[in-house]
């Protein structure tokens, strides 16, 4: 009985630290990403980048659109279709691209990445901290652009949202936040455990990641377009049925089918992340990896 | 059960195809309540060893084991253990200041906020950190950003803490603080272990209980201070000043070539243990023998290295004046020894018997190692 007590209590202060490294995986992520300068440029850059990347999105649909001659109508579901995707997709490349580049931050520029693995609670929560640090920055910028965006198109070139607030599944859209980030953090740590044992792909390896997931995920035209197979690997993609799922909230349509696919590949990609990274900081371990400097 | 215990330790790193052996079957005990000092050569493995016992590297073959705990096995146990600090790093976020830096390591150990306050609070005073409590990182000197490096380490009031060189970069008054709080710290709570690694035999004199020569991988010398140097009984340490009879002007690298020639052949001599180019002292080259030992730390002569021997040229000559220290296996050589110096054309100007020191332990088991007599 009491070796029971003992292994309860020793989880449970296991899981006080965990909860507390992703706690401080937060604060240090907030601090780290908004007190490089003060709050005006901050804020200028948290959003002025992501804002610039939608109204491109959208300008090209705008061009493309006048050019083919499709219908009124049409125009504003594909709009609709190109310009969610287009903000929502700040979700996943804020974070993966954030985490990818945290390894090589923490292990050259802050010297403190073998301090954080030799804590208790080492890598994996304080990952998950800054991804939802991430994931709050990334909020912003999908809020403000989806606002800007919107006026702007609306105002300029007669593209209207067809959104509708009292239509809108609140439950559904707030679900797919969480579960995606969630998704997304997981990518992310697959990414960052790359990084761990290489070392010339820091900055790279996020580019490449997220200029693939835009162009499988159904961002500006369906994966189903896509040739097949290729199509297989877009449905399979978490952020595929993330943005199927904001799209079908937004419009009030039943957005439970894809949440369910979304739940399904948000939990694979979370055992895979977890498998991975075991895998990845032993092979750290054999090659010393972890606090050694780039190699070039 | 050892605080720190080692078992036929090895690992080998592969670098471009090729295999090298950092640690070759250490084997290792250190008590609770007890300081080690680990001394060696830059390469020699001190800093793996570290690396291995921290959890951040796995041997190659052998096992390590902290308070009964395997390093490999059970990394998560260790982890809850101990505590790194690496000399010559600054670790920490910059934008953050020196109480928010310290907060965030002590909530990765999960420390609750009132003893992590409490902990703070001390820590910053015993680093005389007060003053920069709330001043971002970025903006400390460098001698500040290592005391809060020092902090981090006892952030979590480690079992076992690893100081690898960690007054490396520290001024002479820093030191000596530093080595003071290590031993201090040990004192007050018997459970408490450090293994410290360092260049500096005076600092692995000053702080530990035991000290472990580390050569090429291999422990080659483990023991108290005391008894290290009551091994050398039967070994005679000298100094002795010579001069060039050739003072023709050499560029620095000719001359540093001379010198290396001149103590290779004399180390290949009868009876001869180890020899060592020493440093010249005040009035000669600006700075104390003794001094230059170990607070130094900006000089070549301030950290022990086996390749002091060959370069350290500034250090050791001066218009001829050539000062050596010679480890004799007895003082009946050290007629021979003379007259080998005036045969190769040398000129003896003092000949001195001396006291042995940690330097004539270092000299004798990793310069009969250099000179292959090992």
């Amino acid at each position: 009985m009491a070796v029971v007590d003992g292994v309860h209590k020793m989880r449970s202060v296991d899981t006080y630290r965990t909860v507390r490294a992703v706690m401080q995986g937060i604060w240090l992520g907030w601090k780290v990403e908004s007190n490089w300068t003060n709050p005006f440029v901050f804020l200028t850059y948290l959003i002025a980048k992501p804002i610039a990347s939608v109204i491109l999105v959208g300008l090209v649909f705008v061009i493309g659109s006048s050019a083919s001659g499709i219908s009124d109508s049409s125009r504003e579901d594909l709009f609709f279709y190109t310009f969610t995707g287009a903000v929502f997709f700040i979700y996943p490349a804020t974070i993966t691209i954030s985490l990818a580049y945290l390894v090589h931050e923490d292990r050259a520029k802050y010297e403190a990445l073998k301090h954080i693995y030799i804590t208790p609670s080492s890598l994996k929560p304080y990952i998950v901290g800054r991804g939802i640090a991430s994931a709050i920055n990334a909020s912003v910028s999908v809020v403000v652009s989806l606002l800007v965006g919107s006026i702007i198109f609306s105002n300029y070139f007669a593209l209207h949202l067809p959104i509708h607030a009292s239509r809108v599944d609140y439950l559904a859209l707030i679900a797919s936040i969480p579960l995606g980030v969630a998704a997304f953090i997981s990518l992310g740590m697959i990414l960052y455990a790359i990084n761990l044992v290489t070392f010339k792909l820091q900055y790279s390896l996020s580019e490449y990641t997220t200029g693939i997931l835009f162009l499988l995920s159904g961002v500006v035209f369906p994966s189903s377009m896509l040739p097949y197979p290729v199509s297989l690997i877009g449905e399979a993609l978490p952020t595929t049925h993330f943005l199927n799922v904001v799209r079908a909230s937004l419009m009030g349509y039943n957005a439970y089918g894809s949440m369910a696919y979304l739940l399904l590949s948000t939990i694979l990609m979370i055992v895979i992340a977890l498998i991975f990274m075991k895998r990845v900081e032993s092979i750290a371990r054999i090659k010393g990896t972890i606090d050694r400097k780039a190699e070039y | 059960m050892y605080a720190v215990e080692t078992v036929d330790l090895s690992r080998v790193f592969e670098l471009k195809g090729k295999s090298i052996l950092a640690l070759d079957d250490v084997n290792i005990r250190i008590s609770k309540g007890e300081i080690l000092g680990l001394l060696g050569a830059n390469g020699a493995g001190k800093t793996t060893l570290v690396k291995i016992l921290s959890t951040l590297l796995l041997p190659s073959k052998g096992s390590a084991y902290i308070h009964g705990y395997d390093v490999v096995k059970y990394a998560k146990d260790v982890r809850r253990m101990i505590n790194l600090v690496s000399g010559g790093e600054t670790p920490g976020y910059g934008m953050l200041t020196v109480r928010e830096n310290l907060w965030f390591f002590s909530q990765l150990y999960g420390l609750s906020s009132s003893l992590a306050r409490e902990r703070i609070d001390m820590l910053i005073k015993a680093m005389e950190l007060e003053q920069y409590k709330d001043v971002r990182m970025h903006r400390l000197s460098t001698g500040y950003k290592q005391r809060l490096n020092l902090a981090r380490g006892f952030i979590n009031d480690p079992k076992v803490l690893f100081l690898d060189e960690p007054t490396l970069g520290l001024d002479v008054v820093n030191a000596k603080h530093m080595r003071k709080y290590m031993r201090d710290w040990v004192d007050s709570d018997r459970a408490r272990t450090i293994l410290l690694t360092t260049h500096y035999l005076a600092e692995a004199e000053e702080v530990c209980d035991k000290i472990a020569i580390i050569y090429k991988g291999r422990i080659v010398a483990y023991e108290t201070p005391s008894a290290l140097k009551a091994s050398l009984n039967n070994g005679v340490s000298i100094k002795v000043e010579i001069l060039s009879n050739d003072h023709t002007p050499t560029t620095t690298s000719s001359s540093s070539d001379n010198r290396s020639r001149m103590v290779e052949k004399i180390s290949r001599s009868s009876g001869v243990l180890a020899c060592m180019l020493e440093p010249l002292g005040n009035g000669e080259n600006g700075y104390d023998d003794d001094m230059g030992k170990h607070e130094k730390s900006s000089h070549s002569n301030g950290r022990y290295d086996s390749n002091s021997n060959n370069d350290d040229s500034s250090s050791s000559s001066s218009n001829g004046l050539t000062r050596l220290r010679i480890m004799l296996d007895d003082d009946s050589k050290i007629p021979d020894l003379v007259s080998t110096l005036v045969l190769n054309g040398y000129k003896v100007l003092s000949v001195k018997k001396d006291q042995p020191t940690l330097e004539d332990v270092y000299m004798r088991y990793v310069g009969m190692k250099d000179n292959g007599m090992g």
